[in-house]
């Protein structure tokens, strides 16, 4: 029996990974044991936890790191933290392989402990672009990783660029759009009912995350966007940001400037998400789902700023300045009937077809782990 | 009723504690308080939401602002008749009233206050 360790400290990166504990659960071959983290066990993110327990999963090990303040000191003393525990849990629950997902400072730190610790560690989301301290990560973590999945062919292609060897790397698509193929997201009625919208008006949805280099400027960039929604006056549904720096600012900004229109809501089951994503006219912000899952849901995209810069994206996303009448004109044209029929026209940009996580899980059971697997060397 | 003043049980600031804001629905015998920041209205807090408070591990001294109702119903309606329908409508005992940029300048409350 193989058993891999898997590590959740966002709602972000629990959709990728529960398609594939599902799996993992229903495999007499393998075994999981389930580390939660940050914000899932923040009262103020929505306890996300909660998520996790109500579908079932047993979690092995839960390790508080979050210090409040939110700044670019705490949050890296929050990591220091962090992997401070986790080398206890590692060495406790040694499981096989460490399966870690997308670019959180703690799955680099849970990289960082793995290798020192001769863990193998296979990398979901690998090789892909984001322009800020979370892409760092992504790519630190890749050095460390002796199994990559990458979700499409440029991803691929910039982990051989940056030296990975061509055998470790699985062009097996994007796990979080398994649940979106199979269509396991609240439906319309539901949305319609739990939110409190109505589904025959237009309707906004904002995720906007302040981003690393430009943390002084991070609520401005939001005021901008916000003011550029305001002027609308359309139903408005804001999913507030991650725990990273400076977000609790923007949450009081907000909040304080709130209008009846507005709907405000701190961390939502990912199934609800997608189901905002699925009825909403157009998402702005600077959320990766923008790029990865929105273009399944033929779903426009106002991108705002520096976050998801170079990073692979179709054609629904709308790419702008962190400035309100640029922004106002991006909603404008992304809610033209022209748009929509060019969005639904597209090529998705990530591979996903349901049976990503299939292929993850196929690979985590078969790879020989061997020295050919643990022994890292680079191609240069 | 409408309430312009004496409203000061109706409102804790998002750093009281959980504590201070039972006191203060236990005080103003309307179920609910109001949660202000700078003149703003950032939420509400309920019996209802304190107790789902308490069964999500919250205590005492846990900040207002981590347990409020941040989609709370207000109105621009300052015409007491015009608030009784929205209360009623809205199901709720307290109904902030605000300026066009979210200031609290008063409350519609469904019972009348046994002060």
């Amino acid at each position: 029996m193989r058993c891999i360790g898997l590590i959740t400290g966002s709602r972000g990166e629990y959709g990728y990974i529960r398609p594939i504990l599902r799996l993992i659960e229903k495999d007499p071959d393998l075994d999981y044991r389930l580390v939660v983290t940050n914000m899932h066990l923040l009262p103020s993110f929505g306890l996300s936890v909660r998520e996790i327990e109500e579908d079932g999963f047993a979690i092995s090990d839960r390790i508080y790191m979050a210090l409040d303040g939110y700044t670019p000191a705490t949050m890296t003393k929050s990591l220091a933290g962090f992997l401070w525990s986790f080398v206890d849990v590692l060495s406790r629950l040694s499981p096989d392989i460490l399966l870690l997902a997308g670019d959180r400072g703690e799955q680099l730190m849970a990289a960082i402990a793995a290798a020192h610790m001769n863990i193998p560690i296979a990398h979901i989301q690998a090789g892909e672009v984001s322009g800020h301290i979370d892409g760092q990560s992504r790519h630190a973590i890749a050095r460390f990783s002796h199994i990559h999945f990458a979700s499409n062919e440029d991803a691929a292609q910039r982990l051989i660029k940056s030296g990975e060897q061509g055998f470790r790397i699985h062009k097996t698509g994007a796990p979080q759009l398994d649940e979106l193929v199979r269509g396991s997201y609240d439906p319309p009625e539901l949305i319609e009912k739990e939110i409190g919208i109505d589904l025959a008006s237009p309707m906004i949805l904002m995720v906007q995350h302040p981003t690393s280099e430009e943390y002084d400027k991070s609520l401005e960039q939001i005021q901008e966007t916000y003011n550029a929604i305001l002027g609308f006056e359309y139903q408005t549904v804001i999913v507030f940001p991650n725990n990273d720096a400076y977000n609790e600012t923007i949450r009081l900004w907000i909040e304080a400037n709130k209008r009846p229109f507005i709907k405000i809501f701190r961390n939502l089951p990912r199934g609800r998400y997608l189901g905002l994503m699925n009825v909403a006219d157009v998402l702005v912000g600077n959320s990766s789902s923008g790029l990865i899952e929105a273009p399944t849901f033929n779903l426009p995209v106002v991108n705002i700023g520096e976050r998801q810069r170079g990073r692979a994206h179709g054609a629904n996303v709308i790419n702008v300045p962190a400035e309100r009448e640029r922004i106002r004109e991006a909603i404008e044209r992304a809610l033209k009937p022209e748009f929509l029929t060019l969005v639904r026209e597209s090529r998705h940009p990530y591979m996903g077809d349901g049976k990503v996580s299939e292929r993850i899980v196929r690979v985590l059971k078969e790879i020989p782990i061997d020295d050919k697997l643990i022994k890292k060397g680079l191609t240069y | 009723m409408y309430l312009t003043e004496s409203i000061e049980d109706f409102i804790v600031d998002p750093t009281d504690t959980v504590y201070t804001a039972m006191q203060k629905i236990d005080r103003n015998k309307h179920r609910v308080v109001i949660v202000v920041s700078d003149n703003r209205v950032l939420g509400t807090v309920s019996d209802g939401d304190v107790r789902r408070a308490f069964l999500r591990n919250a205590i005492k001294i846990t900040p207002v602002s981590s347990i409020m109702n941040i989609n709370c119903i207000t109105t621009l309606e300052t015409d007491p008749e015009t608030g009784r329908t929205i209360l009623k409508k809205e199901m709720v005992t307290v109904l902030p009233v605000t300026d066009g940029e979210n200031r609290l300048i008063g409350l519609h409350t469904a019972y009348e206050p046994e002060f």
